[in-house]
C-alpha cells in the first residue's frame, strides 16, 4: 500500500454500550458518578454489576484516500455506531482512529431543520450546522437551489413541505458540502425514485474526484454502484472486506438462507449409483470458482462420481433465482446430442453459457442426472455454494427498477 | 491523478478521553458562525406564531413589575436606596434577573432539547449553550431598552457608573452558564434536574435583592450573603443604573464564586459531552 495515502486509519476500535437503565439500583451515587464520568477507564471496575454490549469490537482498518468504502450488514451489527464514532458524534470506548484531511458526515438528511423556518433560512442553517461557512453557503445557493428543484418554495416554511421535499432540500445541502471525507449512512432509502438517482449519480460524482467515502447502506445495488470495496460486518466485528461484488455476494447468499457454507449440497437421490459431488467455474482461479463478475462465456464443471457403469445416462442442469423461479434450464441432450456413455470414475460435466446477464445476487444451481433406462433418477442435487453472480448493474439504480437481465443497452437517434 | 496538496491535511484524532481536558477554542473560533446561526434560529422560532411575537420579552417584567410596585412598593413599603421609586428600583434588578433565569433554564435543558442535532452532526458542543444564551440577550435588549425609558421618566439621571455595566453583564452571564453547564451535565443523566430549574429560579430569585435592597442584609451577614454571585450582579446594575451605593468588597466572595462554578461547570460539560449522546 505504499504510495497510496491513507485517509482513516482504525486501530482496535470498540464501543461499548450499557444494557438497561444507567440509573443506579441500589449502588451508592459516588460509585454511579465515577462510573458514567470515565469514560474507558478502569473498565474492569466497572464490569461487575451492570450488562454491557460492545457495539463494535477489535476493528482494525485502513483505508486508502480516495476509496469508497461500503459498509453492510444486519440491523444492530455496528454500522452506525461506527459512523457516529468517526463523525466525533461519540466517543469510543477503547482504541483510536485517524482522519485525514476535512471530514462531513451525512447520518441524516436535513440535520437541524426547523419547521418554522423557510427552505433558504434552513440551507443556512444547515449548512452552518454541518460545517460550511456563511460564504461557502452563499457561493453554492444557486446550485443548492437547482439541486433541490424547490425554487418556487424558498420562502415556505419546511413545515409545510412533503417528506419528499423535505428530504430533496436536506440532501441538496449535503452535496454540496466538500470534504475530503464523507461519511454517509443510510440516507438513500428516502425520497422519489429520480430523486435518488440522482444522490446516486452526485455520490459517484464526489467519489470520482478522489474523495474518500465511507457509506453504510442496505440498497446492495446502491453498494454495487458506489463502492470499490465493501465491509460486511457482524456483531461489531469485520467478517468479510474485499471487492465489493465478492462481499455482497457472500452477504446476500448468506442471508436469503443459502445452503450450508462447505457442505456440498443436499442430495435427494434415490441409488448411489452416480452422485454429483462438487461444482466449480471452468478455468477460473480458484478464489472466483463461483463468482461470476463480468458479461462474458461461462461454463459450469460439475464433477459426477459414477460407481457402476451407466450405458445411457443424461443430465439436466438449472438455475433458480434468489426467490427460488427458475431462470434458465439445459440439459445434455440439448442440441441433438446423444445419451451419455459412463465408466465408473469421476466425470466432469462441463456445461457453457456465452454470457449469464442477470442481476446480481445469489443463485440456487441445481442438477440432475437420470439413466435412461426406466427414466430412472440417479441424483437430484441442489449444489453447493452457490452461484453468485455479481455483474455492475448496468440498468436503475434503484432494487424495485432493476429486472431479471442485467444487458447494457445500445442507443441510436434517428431522425424519421 | 491525485490532486496535489500544498499542505498536509488536518487530522482529526479519535480516542477513548480520559481526565479532564481543555477547551478547544481553535476549534470554537472556526465554528463562530454556527454560534450564531443557532443563536438566530432560536431568536427566529421562539416567537413564531404569537400574536405579542417580541412583546413577550417586555411583558413579563413589565407584569412583574406591576404586580411587585403594588404589593412590595405601596403595600408592604419595602425601603429602596436613595429613596429610589420602587417600580424603577425593583425593575432594575427584574430586568437582569429575568435574563440570568432564562440563560440558566436554557442552558440546563439545551442539550436534552437538542439531542436530535447532538446526535446526527459533530460540532463544538459548547456552542449549544452559548447559542441558548446569545439568544436570550436578544430579549434582555429589548426588556432593557424599556429599564432606560422608566429611568428616564422617573428623572433619574445616569452617572458615569454606566460604564461599568457591561462588567456586571459579564459577571451575570458567567454566573448563569457556570450553574447552567453543570445543571445541564448532570440533566443529561438525571432528567430530574429539568423539574428543579423552575423552582430553583424562583427561590434563588428570593435569595437575591430583586425585591428588596441588598442594603436591608444585616452587615453581619453580608459577606455570607455575597456568596450568591447575584447579589453582586444586582447591586451592581443598581450602582451603574441608579447611582445606588456600590456593592463594596462584598462583590469579591460573588465573583470568586462565579468564575469558580464557571469553571468546574465547563469542565463537567466538556467530560460528559464525550459520550452523552449515549443516553441523549
Amino acid at each position: 500500500m505504499n504510495g497510496t495515502p491513507i485517509a482513516i486509519s482504525i486501530n482496535g476500535l470498540g464501543k461499548r454500550y450499557r444494557l438497561g437503565s444507567y440509573l443506579p439500583t441500589g449502588g451508592t451515587l459516588r460509585g454511579w458518578l465515577s462510573d458514567r464520568l470515565s469514560t474507558g477507564a478502569r473498565p474492569a471496575a466497572r464490569e461487575k454489576g451492570a450488562r454491557y454490549i460492545w457495539a463494535i469490537k477489535d476493528l482494525t482498518l485502513d483505508v486508502p484516500a480516495g476509496s469508497v468504502i461500503g459498509i453492510i450488514g444486519r440491523n444492530g451489527v455496528g454500522k452506525s455506531t461506527l459512523l457516529k464514532i468517526l463523525s466525533r458524534i461519540t466517543d469510543p470506548t477503547e482504541g483510536s482512529a485517524e482522519l485525514y484531511g476535512k471530514v462531513a458526515s451525512l447520518l441524516e438528511v436535513g440535520t437541524g431543520f426547523h419547521g418554522e423556518l423557510t427552505g433558504r433560512e434552513n440551507i443556512y442553517l444547515n449548512g452552518a450546522i454541518s460545517g460550511m461557512t456563511r460564504a461557502e453557503v452563499d457561493r453554492r445557493f444557486d446550485e443548492i437551489v437547482t439541486f433541490s428543484e424547490l425554487e418556487q418554495f424558498l420562502d415556505t416554511p419546511v413545515k409545510r413541505y412533503s417528506s419528499g421535499m423535505y428530504v430533496r432540500l436536506g440532501f441538496a445541502v449535503a452535496a454540496h458540502l466538500d470534504p475530503d471525507i464523507l461519511l454517509v449512512d443510510e440516507v438513500l432509502a428516502v425520497g422519489d425514485l429520480s430523486f435518488q438517482r440522482r444522490c446516486l449519480n452526485r455520490m459517484n460524482d464526489v467519489a470520482q474526484t478522489g474523495r474518500t467515502v465511507i457509506f453504510v447502506s442496505h440498497q446492495m445495488t446502491a453498494i454495487r454502484r458506489l463502492c470499490t470495496r465493501t465491509i460486511w460486518l457482524e456483531a461489531g466485528r469485520i467478517k468479510d472486506f474485499g471487492p465489493t461484488g465478492e462481499v455482497v455476494a457472500r452477504y446476500e447468499s448468506e442471508s436469503l438462507g443459502g445452503a450450508a457454507p462447505g457442505g456440498s449440497g443436499s442430495h435427494e437421490g434415490v441409488t448411489y449409483k452416480a452422485r454429483y459431488l462438487s461444482w466449480t467455474r471452468d478455468g477460473t482461479p480458484a478464489g472466483e470458482a463461483h463468482i461470476v463478475s463480468e458479461l462474458a462465456p461461462v461454463a459450469f464443471r460439475l464433477v459426477l462420481d459414477v460407481r457402476e457403469r451407466i450405458a445411457a445416462g443424461y443430465g439436466g442442469i438449472e438455475i433458480f433465482d434468489p426467490e427460488g423461479k427458475l431462470i434458465w434450464s439445459g440439459a445434455s441432450y440439448d442440441g441433438g446430442r446423444g445419451d451419455l456413455a459412463l465408466e465408473p470414475g469421476k466425470h466432469a460435466l462441463i456445461y457453457s453459457l456465452p454470457m449469464l446477464p442477470l442481476k446480481p445476487g445469489a443463485y440456487k444451481l441445481h442438477a440432475s442426472f437420470y439413466e435412461r433406462e426406466g427414466r430412472k433418477l440417479l441424483d437430484d442435487w441442489w449444489a453447493s455454494p452457490e452461484l453468485i453472480l455479481s455483474l455492475p448493474p448496468s440498468s436503475h439504480p434503484d432494487d424495485e427498477w432493476q429486472g431479471i437481465l442485467n444487458l447494457p443497452c445500445g442507443l441510436r437517434v434517428e431522425r424519421e | 491523478m491525485e490532486v496535489e496538496r500544498p499542505q498536509p491535511p488536518a487530522v482529526t484524532r479519535i480516542r477513548a478521553r480520559t481526565g479532564w481536558e481543555a477547551l478547544n477554542l481553535r476549534e470554537m473560533w472556526e465554528r463562530r458562525e454556527l454560534l450564531w446561526f443557532l443563536a438566530w434560529r432560536d431568536v427566529r422560532v421562539r416567537y413564531k406564531q404569537t400574536i405579542l411575537g417580541v412583546g413577550w420579552a417586555i411583558l413579563q417584567p413589565l407584569m412583574q413589575m406591576v404586580v411587585f410596585s403594588i404589593v412590595f412598593g405601596e403595600w408592604l413599603k419595602v425601603p429602596t436606596d436613595n429613596n429610589i421609586p420602587y417600580p424603577v428600583f425593583s425593575s432594575a434588578a427584574v430586568v437582569p434577573w429575568a435574563l440570568f433565569g432564562s440563560v440558566l433554564a436554557s442552558t440546563a435543558t439545551s442539550l436534552t432539547s437538542n439531542a436530535g442535532i447532538l446526535n446526527k452532526v459533530y460540532f463544538p458542543r459548547l456552542l449549544i449553550p452559548l447559542a441558548g444564551a446569545a439568544a436570550r440577550l436578544v430579549d434582555f435588549g429589548v426588556a432593557f431598552a424599556i429599564l432606560l425609558g422608566m429611568i428616564f421618566l422617573f428623572g433619574i439621571s445616569l452617572t458615569p457608573g454606566i460604564l461599568l455595566l457591561p462588567l456586571f453583564l459579564l459577571l451575570l452571564l458567567v454566573t448563569a452558564l457556570g450553574f447552567g453547564l453543570w445543571l445541564g451535565a448532570i440533566n443529561v443523566y438525571i432528567r430530574d434536574i429539568q423539574m428543579l430549574v423552575p423552582f430553583l429560579i424562583t427561590l434563588w430569585s428570593y435569595a437575591s435583592p430583586v425585591i428588596y435592597s441588598a442594603q436591608s442584609i444585616p452587615p453581619a451577614w453580608r459577606m455570607v450573603y455575597a456568596l450568591n454571585p447575584m447579589a453582586g450582579v444586582l447591586s451592581g446594575f443598581r450602582w451603574c443604573l441608579l447611582g445606588t451605593p456600590p456593592p463594596g468588597p462584598e462583590i469579591w466572595p460573588s465573583i470568586v464564586v462565579a468564575i469558580v462554578v464557571f469553571f468546574t461547570g465547563m469542565m463537567m460539560f466538556l467530560r460528559v459531552q464525550r459520550t452523552m449522546v449515549d443516553i441523549l
